[in-house]
């Protein structure tokens, strides 16, 4: 399989198939795990989440394993256990969901502190240590996680700390009128899923990110992003942007530019990404998208 | 909104004024109170240095301040005060004092550093009611000074003051001096008026001197020693001979053997018949000083002048309907040489002959014996003046006491005198055999100042002389002071004021670099005078007339006005905003910025935080007529912006494709559209 913009475009092109109206949404996630991050997906439930994640791993033919985060979830049901093996007498390492290539964490928020930090503290090491063994997670390794913002009882929101570890948080939405006609007159989405043919292979996909990372960024565009960067720490009403939100933000950046066929970041790529990469991250508790787009109108472009 | 925002929202609480802000401030009102000092009543003074120093001492040692009500009894007593003393609260008197009291008793009350800020705004007032009472050159010097220290003063009662007291006023400098052409706009074309919007009453000053309407012996030795400056004097052409520059002032008629009176009658009369100029005129402008008096100093004679409510009377006089109590400016045209158009009228025949009876016996019976020698009257008046220059008379500022035959005395006893003296007997000796004769008044000679090509008249030029009247030849000027034989003047003790060779001593020779010091700086005087001060309406049509606004008018004045002042506006607004900028900015941005203004006249401004491309979407959705070029456009300039490497001749490309681009504005283009090609491509 050629690992060109067209196999990604064919990507995006299926996955338009499957979630329907949500074109920009999809360019944002293919970005965020083009630029090798970690994916938050935050709706209310019934609007897609579950069905573009696994439309997605499928998509680009990665091995998916699904965990549905709960209270009584514990770090061993995500990493693995170690069983006692009767045959040979010995403990034996029973991995956990986590040892896949996209893993899929549903209501993320639902799980008690102590499950969470175990999958996140994996999300940064891209290792796991269990019984004083460390085994190294495979390649490409992508969360997805899913929450529900509006569900509080009974949640454990995520800290500030830990959501820094999302490249991007993306809000589905309610798809616009004619595309949930559609929804309404057509298959199954699930059976839909199942079908997905994959569209590229690990890769090709390694191809792509490395790719991304020779996308161009001219000195003009880094003024515009430091400006960008400096206006949130300036701002009293957000926290500001670290400077690994920074370099994510370039990242994902060169990922849309990737995804539109560029070879260079213009302004409006930063642009396109700037909400889903900052929004989660200056206002983790209100409406960080209105905050991020007003920052992004305080900030001249050159 | 978060917490951080809200407290951002929320004004912080008023800061308490600092001792050294408030000293600052009681400092800035002492210096603008100075130059009225002397017309505010002393007590006002003294209570504004009671709650100055009671304020500042509360502010060091801290305590209680006057409870409200005692400061609302201090303020409504001064106030009743004032008026009491006063009489009015209308003048500048009043105003100056209430102003004054205003800043000592906001002292009073001063807690926070608004209360401070506001004491200083107060001297911004007092400055403009001390330019209302005076108008000198080192007046103006003086309160712009003070204003450059109120607003060092407000900078640093700012929020975020900057550290040093220096700074604070090399800023306020900046402020000032940027302010400065707005201020030269404001001077040059505000549109002046004929008549003032409103009047200040004058406040009638004791201390003016001069020429009054009597003259005895002895009166103008004073004025003699005086060096307070009558008027100056610029003439258009060259500046007449000595024997014609007298400046006519009261003339006087009536004598009572001692004192020559103007009397009243034809005080205000308006010359019937003038008399007709002969030979060339003298044009200038005389800037008379205030007198207190409503006589205009003249040449001889007026034929045209220009100088609001000013009648010339039958005896040559300009008078004024009201009197000079401020520095006016005459302009005029005299010629010293005049035909009459009639005899002398029967009336004035008699007054100008008539003589007290009974007085001087021995000038009368004189000069009836010099009369049968000399029947022409011209050669009757040689004669006496010839008797003069003979005589052992000698001319002094100190002379004897006279008695009641004042005349008798001096010609036959005495012979020691000045101008009043000798114009007194000279006139006797004329009406005593029946020549009309009358006593003028005036200044006569004058030094011309080098540095500027005007001539000063002090009080020390006043002078007296005869104006006889020959039969068919007018009025003629005697002076019997100039027969005075030169040798015979006494320079003992004081100046002497008639004969211009003393003066030319007085002047150049015996300090010359004092003198020459005092000439300079009357010549700044002057020039302030002449230049600022008299930057009258028919000076501003001039300019307006140079600058090729044709028909000036007090409306057309305010839209230039106002435009002058939006441009000054705009050339700020295009300074701050070059500072803002970055400094260097590369043929790219320019051209870009080209692009920007060209879309903005064409109705579709670029927003800020919009990228090339963004904008080009955007544009491309409302003028589908634009689209193709400005997206070509916009993609060009985000290559070259933001690609690695774009070809050599993208840069060039891109300006000859700008240079292209000529959009126009958004009606035009949508009467051209035809519906069938309406906008149907969303941005990509």
């Amino acid at each position: 399989m050629k690992a060109s913009p067209h196999g990604i475009d064919a990507v995006r092109a299926q996955l338009d198939r499957v979630i329907l109206g949500k074109d920009d949404q999809i360019r944002l996630c293919l970005s965020c795990l083009l630029a090798g991050g970690h994916l938050l997906i935050e709706d209310v439930p019934g609007v897609g989440k579950t069905t573009l994640a696994h439309a997605l791993a499928r998509s680009l033919g990665l091995s998916c394993q699904r965990i549905q985060f709960t209270s009584d979830l514990l770090p061993g049901d995500v990493l693995g256990v170690s069983i006692y093996d009767r045959d040979t007498g010995k403990f034996r390492f029973q991995r956990g969901p986590i040892f896949a290539q996209v893993v899929l964490a549903d209501e993320i928020n639902r799980a008690s502190p102590k499950a969470q930090s175990a999958l996140l503290e994996a999300m940064e090491e891209r290792q796991v240590t269990v019984d004083g063994h460390t085994l190294a997670l495979p390649e490409p390794f992508f969360v997805i996680a899913t929450q529900n913002p509006h569900d509080q009882v009974g949640t454990f929101p995520l800290p500030e700390s830990q959501l820094d570890r999302f490249l991007m948080r993306v809000e589905l939405g309610l798809p616009p009128p004619a595309a949930e006609r559609e929804l309404l007159n057509g298959v199954d989405r699930r059976e839909l899923t199942g079908a997905l043919p994959p569209l590229l292979d690990t890769e090709a996909l390694r191809e792509l990110q490395r790719r991304v990372q020779r996308v161009h960024v001219a000195p003009a565009l880094l003024d515009y992003v430091q400006a960008l960067l400096a206006r949130t720490r300036s701002d009293d009403a957000v926290a500001g942007l670290s400077p690994r939100a920074g370099i994510g933000l370039l990242r994902a950046a060169r990922a849309w530019a990737l995804l539109a066929g560029r070879d260079a970041v213009t302004p409006e790529h930063v642009q396109a990404v700037f909400p889903a990469v900052a929004a989660h991250r200056i206002a983790p508790r209100e409406d960080g998208t209105a905050l991020a787009a007003r920052l992004l109108e305080a900030v001249p472009v050159p | 909104m978060s917490r951080s925002q809200a407290a951002a929202l929320r004004p912080p609480p008023p800061r308490r004024a600092s001792a050294t802000e408030l000293a600052w401030a009681i400092g800035c009102v002492a210096l603008a109170l100075l130059p009225s000092a002397g017309r505010i009543p002393v007590w006002v003074l003294a209570l504004i240095a009671l709650t100055a120093a009671g304020r500042l001492t509360l502010a060091l040692r801290g305590g209680t301040p006057l409870p409200r009500s005692l400061r609302g009894v201090l303020t409504l007593t001064a106030l009743v005060a004032l008026f009491l003393q006063l009489r009015t609260f209308n003048g500048l008197t009043a105003g100056t004092s209430l102003l004054a009291l205003a800043a000592g008793l906001k002292l009073l009350e001063t807690e926070t550093v608004r209360d401070v800020r506001v004491v200083t705004l107060i001297v911004s007032f007092l400055c403009l009611a001390a330019l209302l009472a005076g108008d000198s050159f080192w007046l103006l010097g003086y309160l712009i000074g003070v204003c450059w220290i109120a607003t060092a003063t407000l900078l640093r009662l700012a929020p975020a003051p900057l550290v040093t007291a220096r700074q604070d006023l090399r800023l306020a400098a900046r402020l000032l001096l940027q302010a400065l052409p707005i201020a030269l706009l404001l001077w040059l074309f505000f549109p002046r008026l004929s008549a003032p919007l409103w009047h200040v009453p004058s406040e009638t000053r004791g201390s003016a001197s001069g020429l009054g309407d009597s003259m005895s012996p002895g009166d103008i030795t004073d004025l003699a020693l005086s060096e307070d400056v009558a008027l100056r004097v610029r003439f258009d052409g060259p500046a007449p001979p000595p024997q014609d520059r007298y400046w006519r002032g009261p003339v006087l008629h009536d004598f009572d053997g001692r004192t020559w009176r103007r009397g009243a009658a034809p005080a205000a009369q308006r010359s019937a018949e003038p008399p007709l100029p002969l030979g060339t005129g003298y044009r200038y402008r005389a800037s008379l000083e205030p007198s207190e008096r409503r006589w205009v100093y003249a040449l001889d004679t007026p034929v045209t002048w220009s100088l609001a409510n000013t009648l010339l009377t039958e005896d040559g006089m300009l008078l004024r309907s009201g009197v000079i109590d401020r520095a006016v400016d005459l302009r005029a045209t005299s010629y010293p040489r005049t035909r009459p158009r009639a005899d002398l009228d029967a009336r004035s025949r008699r007054r100008d002959t008539a003589l007290p009876p009974g007085r001087n016996p021995r000038t009368l019976e004189f000069a009836r014996t010099l009369r049968s020698a000399h029947p022409d009257d011209l050669d009757y008046a040689s004669a006496v003046l010839d008797m003069i220059r003979r005589e052992p008379f000698y001319y002094t500022l100190d002379p004897p006491p006279l008695g009641r035959d004042a005349v008798d005395e001096f010609l036959f006893d005495t012979r020691r005198g000045f101008c009043g003296h000798y114009a007194s007997a000279f006139a006797t000796m004329m009406r005593a055999v029946g020549i009309p004769a009358r006593v003028v008044t005036g200044y006569q000679g004058g030094v011309r100042n080098p540095f500027s090509d005007y001539w000063i008249l002090r009080q020390s030029d006043a002078h007296a002389w005869v104006e006889v009247w020959i039969a068919g030849r007018g009025w003629l000027r005697q002076d019997p002071t100039a027969a005075v034989a030169p040798q015979r003047i006494d320079q003992s003790g004081h100046p002497a004021s008639d004969a211009t060779s003393a003066l030319d001593v007085r002047w150049n020779v015996s300090t010359p670099r004092f003198a020459d010091w005092r000439l300079r700086f009357d010549a700044l005087r002057e020039l302030w005078h002449d230049r600022v001060l008299g930057f009258d309406a028919e000076a501003q049509e001039g300019l307006l007339d140079w600058l090729h606004v044709p028909g000036p008018s007090a409306e057309r004045l305010a839209i230039a006005l106002g435009a002058s002042l939006a441009l000054a506006g705009l050339a700020l607004a295009w300074a701050g905003r070059r500072e803002s900028a970055p400094a260097t900015r590369d043929r790219l941005s320019r051209l870009y910025a080209r692009l920007e203004r060209r879309m903005s006249a064409a109705g579709q401004p670029r927003l800020p935080h919009e990228g090339a491309e963004a904008w080009a979407a955007r544009v491309a959705a409302v003028r589908p007529d634009l689209a193709p070029q400005f997206g070509a456009l916009c993609r060009l300039y985000s290559r070259l912006r933001y690609e690695a490497s774009a070809p050599a001749d993208a840069l060039p490309k891109f300006a000859a494709a700008l240079r292209r681009f000529r959009p126009r504005g958004s009606r035009a283009s949508r009467e051209s559209r035809s519906p069938a090609s309406a906008p149907s491509s969303a941005p990509d």
